[in-house]
């Protein structure tokens, strides 16, 4: 059932374009972008999840979509919304997705790229054998029950205080490495069976390892906060929480759909089943995600270790050489309970944030104190062969997007297209011909990833810029990439 | 686009979508499962073939879809055991159950088969069973 079509956007500016509310939309709906991306976003099917969205009991301001946004499940890839918790709002797995909490994490090193180029597939091949990456990859660690309530507790700080890692780490993730709301009671027998040995592994699809120079630098007082100079050498790891994150979804969802029913919530979509936040069936939903999180957060921890195995023991650089330290880790499949300003007052919110990443402002309590000055690091990563972006937060994204900016390119052909056009062995060679290297352990899946698949990074980033919602700090040319 | 009677995979931005159809449901979870390992794109096969029975249920055909895919996408992440045949036992809107028969996935000693793409989950996005003179048809989505 679509019980409220909207198929075309109103044009507000160059950067903002509405859905007018219509149907059973409880408030309008909303795109950050210009008129040449909505061209690629496929207008009408994501015009349709963001009306379907804006139909959610207690959601406020806008049901939202960013630059980079394409059709989804439930959401679309890109939508943003926030319900006021106090008023009813609900929580939808639908608007986190399967791979709760995967996100990117960027590691700055004291290494200029230059002097290391012609050591680059050295490097790579250490990274490749130190990160197992690829359909079903399994790591180094295996974990029974109880040791998977210990990520699912504590996230990174599982990891550091494991080994993986040290304090100073935490010090600039989101959250610091842990959200505190998880019960790791909640994940199923299942979840666990699949995430068992999966830490620090990549997993296949668009997740990767990517080893960049940075070689722009666009806000200097920003850059020298974040530790970045033109010419680092830096790396970034795009992955989440592997096979327990899409038990714990799918054991949610069937739960939900119960939950619906008792509450009496009419949904246009299926897979937006939801339950009031602060309703028995809501919480256990948040507490589970929140272990989800954990393992994500500590899976990307475990990759941060071994990325200084492979600088250590592949290239033989100490770790006074190398320097690998954290930048910042951030989510971009996510709720989050947070407090923005609606219609003039203070609202406590569930912000559903799938394939959206947190923007806040310079001077917000929740951004690192290194970085309070300059706004939170926002990581932007394109595809294979194009550039990835360092943003900050700012004030615009807080009273505009609930505090939210993009969180990649987007992508704009299917799998199955991308694959036809190209074999993975050519796309490999012509992306060393352009000075990347590339490891992987299927071609098939390096073609569905073609960088021609996706949008262009560089369009949506400034269309996020031009329109305020984050600001351009960094960008980043791929050196290398371990493809999942 | 793979196409066979009975299932076809058609297109999704960022997903995998099969549409599936069938006369009876007996056929109908039949052909999601050949839809579902037509979009693991498996290669190779196992050495051997063991069997293992696989349950699911739900409160309506649409759960009950969701969770037959969803146990055959398990037993493939958790347990890396691929299905190679699959037999119905018993099918009804709300129930069905087989005998898989398949073997260990990965490049070790016996196991033969390695698979394209993950599949996370599969999905209810639009997710209804269209019943018509012809039997029932649907659209899945797959998490990829």
């Amino acid at each position: 059932m679509n019980s409220s079509p909207a198929t075309v956007f109103t044009k507000i500016d160059d950067y903002r374009f509405e859905i007018p509310r219509r149907g059973d939309m409880r408030v309008p709906g909303r795109i950050i972008a210009t008129e040449r991306l909505l061209k690629k976003i496929g207008e009408e099917r994501v015009a349709q999840q963001i009306a379907n969205v804006a139909c959610l009991p207690g959601i406020v301001g806008w049901s939202l979509a960013m630059p980079d946004a394409h059709w989804g499940y439930g959401f679309p890839v890109g939508g943003v919304a926030a319900t006021d918790i106090d008023a009813g709002g609900v929580i939808s797995p639908g608007g986190i997705g399967f791979d709760i909490s995967c996100g990117v994490r960027l590691l700055r090193t004291n290494l200029e790229a230059g002097p290391l180029k012609a050591r680059v597939p050295e490097l790579m091949d250490a990274l490749f054998a130190a990160v197992p990456s690829g359909v079903g990859s399994e790591g180094r660690i295996r974990l029974d029950a109880r040791g998977m309530k210990g990520v699912f507790e504590g996230g990174a700080r599982w990891a550091a205080s494991a080994g993986f890692g040290d304090e100073e780490d935490l010090r600039t993730c989101e959250d610091g490495g842990r959200l505190s709301g998880a019960d790791p009671e909640l994940p199923s027998e299942k979840a666990v069976a699949r995430g068992k040995d999966q830490l620090g592994t990549l997993g296949s699809g668009n997740h990767f390892l990517e080893v960049q120079e940075i070689d722009e630098i666009y806000d200097a007082k920003a850059a020298a906060a974040f530790g970045l100079f033109k010419g680092q050498l830096v790396a970034s790891v795009h992955t989440g929480s592997r096979g327990c994150g899409y038990q714990i979804c799918e054991d949610s969802l069937r739960a939900m759909r119960k939950a619906s029913q008792r509450h009496r919530i009419s949904v246009p979509d299926p897979q937006l089943a939801c339950a009031p936040f602060s309703s028995d069936e809501g919480k256990e939903y948040f507490a589970a995600m929140c272990s989800a999180a954990n393992f994500a957060r500590a899976n990307r921890q475990v990759i941060t270790h071994r990325v200084r195995e492979a600088f250590e023991r592949g290239l033989g650089i100490s770790p006074k050489d190398h320097g690998v330290r954290v930048v910042y880790d951030v989510c971009h499949n996510i709720a989050k309970v947070e407090t923005h300003e609606v219609g003039g007052r203070k609202v406590k919110v569930c912000v559903h944030r799938k394939g959206a990443t947190r923007a806040f402002p310079a001077g917000h309590p929740e951004v690192p104190e290194p970085y309070r000055a300059v706004g939170q690091p926002v990581l932007v990563p394109g595809s294979m062969g194009t550039f990835t972006y360092v943003l900050a937060g700012t004030q615009e994204a807080m009273s505009e997007t609930f505090g939210t900016t993009c969180h990649g390119a987007g992508r704009m052909m299917s799998r199955t297209q991308a694959a036809k056009q190209v074999h993975g062995g050519d796309l490999a060679r012509d992306l060393k011909s352009q000075g990347i290297e590339v490891r992987t352990d299927s071609y098939r899946g390096l073609a569905e990833e073609a960088p021609f698949a996706y949008k262009d990074v560089s369009e949506v980033v400034e269309a996020c810029h031009g329109s305020g919602i984050s600001r351009k700090v960094a960008r980043m040319r791929p050196l290398g990439v371990v493809k999942g | 686009m793979t196409s066979e009677p009975g299932f076809r995979i058609v297109p999704h931005t960022a997903e995998v979508a099969v549409e599936i159809r069938g006369s009876t449901w007996s056929e109908f979870y039949l052909n999601a499962a050949r839809g579902l390992r037509a979009a693991y794109g498996p290669e190779g096969t196992p050495a051997t073939l063991e069997p293992r029975r696989i349950e699911a249920s739900g409160d309506s055909a649409e759960e009950t879809l969701v969770a037959w895919l969803n146990e055959l996408i398990f037993v493939v992440a958790a347990e890396r055991w691929f299905p190679e045949e699959i037999r119905i036992e018993r099918a009804e809107e709300t129930a069905v159950a087989a005998e898989a028969r398949g073997g260990p996935m990965g490049s070790g000693e016996g196991r033969a088969v390695r698979v394209v793409g993950e599949i996370k989950s599969a999905t209810f996005s639009d997710l209804s069973i269209v019943r018509g003179p012809d039997g029932f048809k649907a659209t899945v989505v797959l998490d990829v």
